[in-house]
């Protein structure tokens, strides 16, 4: 039996993952683009004249966005500069690979490529501060150094746009993620689609946008399929997050058993408020590398002081201590409800008060 | 972006080692016998205590109970209403000053009518325990919601008369209504369906009898379990009020949970060491699993369940997050026809919720005509 595609006169090819419904393989592919075009459109991501960084790791995610991208670029004549960004963590047999993937498609797409290098920025690359601190904790380093990395380069490269490949399954598992540690901060603000100036705890200098926010990961693969794009596909040999990996099984799971469980999780965190207002920290400097912080050294910084002194793990705490700054208001009712004075470092009475010694 | 994320910079890990077996009582140092939290081993009288200390505490918090004042409780004779209704009885019986200041209705829900009306042998000893303990109840069949009369559908108890439950009145038309409406909502969507209608039925019968608190039974695991599996249906904040120790979503009256903060371990616990009984009537969570067909729920209670073996701060954790949620306070007030949420999203030609929408949503034909007897 046949089945006809839902917008064309031709035979189905495939079921998206996204809807189940049935669409041959042209309309699939031109479905995809449109939908990205529309978030970009409906969110206003881009201004003519933009230069847009796109974050390649030479993963399909990133593959895809930069194809798409491009496509879209020309097709609507968005007027946006292009430019794939790169940061080499020095993983050998893993990012020197995946690398060559990201040049292939700098020749392909004709969107010029800049690399920047742990090594280069840092002193050190992944293998050698592995080398130092075991495989434990290596993924803390590793995201505190890419986040800053990609900053740096785009301030090299005048861009005033990043754009991640972080799609709609990455999205929901980091709402899940934040769910289960307890982090309401950014429970409230991981859905953004654009983050950047306002969300200084991150301290992005560059705004960040998420253009795959509702797009599926089976989409994605089975895009990059039917094009045919050449990405690289093994998955980092550091990354041993056991938490995130239950995460994302969770969420393949209720993919399972709903579609549209990742949408409605998506839905969730877009309209997520904390109860007490909680009070942004003030952006300072870094005072040794001028990178915008929080405290008076960046996380960065504080990691690479342990790496250098040879005590990686303290600074490792001292870089995951809660801000100083950011204080959440302690409502009078709580105080008067609690008997006692809040201390003023606050979580506040929820944290501090008497929940704590039953769970 | 496989298991690393560039937008993450916090990395978990288990604690692989195994937790040391605390062989002593943490309150008075004899030999413990229960650990229900890690580093909380008790012996059974010390957590005895701590249990009734814990759920007086819990209302003594809340300041909302008046003295002499007239208190529903919602028994489903499932292992935390069982327990609740325990802790309850032995606030009652307390010599004076300990005595708890309010008085305690109980009402039971017969959702038989959608699980083939199975009114058995349990069913009799649940209400033969229930008059031992001396409380007034009633009956309500969950089809009665659709009749004009709540006072004409109930069946009362006096200790006196034991035996199976007499309606006055005939419900088949109510019943046959109710059922297609089940009949058209989507398999996995039945639950919520069923916990929405008889919260309002609940409500209903408060509104008419003159009640203003009813005490649920409803525990920190569970209460996490739905936590998440609210935010996987899109609740956002508004899950918040699903956990919350007083639920006031609807006007003049309080929906109260005062075993919210009980693992349901500590329950097994606790009701086991009192010996008390209870029973585990069908509802769809338990037909779904027994037929093997998953849904958004049981991944969820499968998850949380496993993440808090390994990490067993998980609930308390999941828990803090939804107290620490808060409904938007916009301007506008939409109300949730049918989860009565003032919800913040405005979706065109509706009077739902985001949430309660996609429960609507793939619905056959008759449901959605059927719908508006719901909002009531
Ligand atoms: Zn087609
Ligand atoms: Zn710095
Ligand atoms: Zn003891
Ligand atoms: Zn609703």
């Amino acid at each position: 039996m046949t089945v006809q595609c839902k917008y064309c006169e031709k035979r189905a090819q495939l079921k998206r993952p996204k809807t189940g419904h049935a669409v041959c393989k042209s309309c699939f592919c031109s479905i995809f683009e449109e939908e990205v075009h529309q978030v970009i459109t409906e969110y206003g991501l881009f201004r003519k004249g933009d230069v847009v960084g796109i974050g390649a790791s030479g993963g399909k995610d990133s593959t895809v966005l930069a194809y798409v991208l491009n496509e879209l670029n020309k097709r609507h004549s968005y007027g946006l500069k292009l430019h794939l960004v790169s940061v080499d963590e020095g993983i050998t047999g893993y990012r020197d690979d995946s690398l060559q993937s990201v040049k292939r498609n700098e020749s392909e797409y004709a969107i010029p490529l800049t690399v920047v290098s742990y090594k280069e920025l840092y002193g050190w690359t992944m293998d050698e501060i592995v080398k130092e601190i075991g495989r434990r904790n290596n993924c803390t380093f590793c995201g505190v150094f890419r986040r800053q990395a990609l900053d740096r380069a785009a301030l090299k490269l005048h861009v005033n746009k990043l754009v991640t490949g972080h799609n709609a399954d990455d999205i929901a598992e980091t709402v899940i993620m934040n769910t289960l540690r307890g982090d309401i901060a950014r429970l409230q603000r991981c859905t953004n689609i654009v983050t950047g100036s306002e969300s200084l705890e991150e301290g992005d200098l560059v705004p960040r946008c998420k253009p795959f926010k509702f797009v599926y990961e089976k989409e994605i693969v089975l895009y990059a399929y039917h094009k045919k794009l050449d990405y690289f596909s093994t998955e980092c040999i550091y990354s041993p997050n056991a938490y995130r990996g239950y995460a994302r099984s969770y969420i393949k799971d209720l993919e399972r058993v709903h579609p549209h469980a990742i949408i409605d999780i998506i839905q969730s965190g877009d309209h997520m408020t904390a109860r007490v207002d909680a009070k942004m920290p003030t952006r300072i400097e870094c005072t040794r590398c001028h990178y915008i912080s929080s405290q008076i050294l960046c996380k960065a910084c504080i990691l690479l002081d342990g790496l250098n002194s040879g005590k990686p793990r303290l600074s490792l705490t001292k870089a995951s201590r809660p801000l100083a700054v950011s204080k959440e208001v302690c409502s009078k009712k709580d105080k008067v409800s609690k008997g006692k004075e809040c201390s003023g470092s606050c979580g506040c009475a929820e944290i501090q008060g008497n929940d704590i010694n039953y769970f | 972006m496989a298991t690393c994320n560039d937008n993450d910079d916090k990395v978990e890990t288990f604690t692989t080692a195994k937790p040391k077996l605390y062989s002593k009582c943490v309150k008075c140092g004899n030999k413990a016998s229960i650990i229900a939290r890690i580093k909380d081993a008790m012996c059974i009288g010390c957590f005895d205590a701590y249990y009734v200390h814990k759920f007086r505490a819990a209302l003594g918090k809340s300041r909302l109970f008046l003295n002499e004042e007239r208190v529903l409780l919602a028994y489903s004779g499932g292992i935390n209403s069982v327990s609740l209704l325990s802790m309850v009885k032995r606030g009652l019986d307390e010599s004076s000053h300990k005595k708890l200041q309010f008085l305690v209705d109980v009402i039971f829900i017969d959702e038989g009518c959608l699980f083939g009306d199975t009114w058995n042998s349990e069913n009799i000893l649940m209400i033969e325990n229930l008059t031992t303990l001396g409380f007034r109840f009633y009956i309500l069949k969950l089809e009665s919601y659709l009749h004009p009369s709540l006072k004409l559908c109930i069946q009362t108890f006096d200790t006196l008369t034991i035996g199976w439950p007499v309606y006055t009145i005939h419900l088949e038309c109510e019943k046959s209504r109710l059922l297609k409406i089940f009949e058209s909502c989507h398999s996995s969507n039945k639950q919520q369906l069923l916990e929405l209608i008889r919260y309002k039925l609940l409500t209903k019968f408060a509104y008419e009898f003159g009640y203003n608190k009813i005490l649920m039974g409803d525990n920190a695991t569970r209460l996490s379990t739905q936590l998440l599996h609210g935010i996987c249906r899109g609740k956002g904040s508004l899950a918040n009020y699903d956990i919350t120790f007083a639920d006031t979503r609807f006007p003049g009256l309080y929906f109260c949970r005062p075993m919210r903060e009980f693992l349901a371990k500590e329950i097994v616990f606790s009701v086991n060491i009192s010996k008390l009984k209870y029973f585990n009537f069908p509802n769809f969570d338990s037909v779904n699993r027994s037929a093997n067909k998953s849904s958004i729920f049981h991944v969820t209670e499968d998850f949380l369940a496993e993440l808090h073996s390994l990490q067993p701060f998980t609930t308390s954790t999941v828990f803090r997050t939804g107290n620490k949620l808060s409904p938007l306070n916009t301007g506008q007030s939409n109300i949730c026809a049918l989860c009565m949420l003032t919800h913040e999203y405005s979706i065109t030609n509706t009077t739902l919720c985001y949430s309660c929408q996609r429960i609507c949503d793939n619905v056959k034909g008759e449901f959605v005509t059927l719908l508006p007897i719901l909002f009531m």
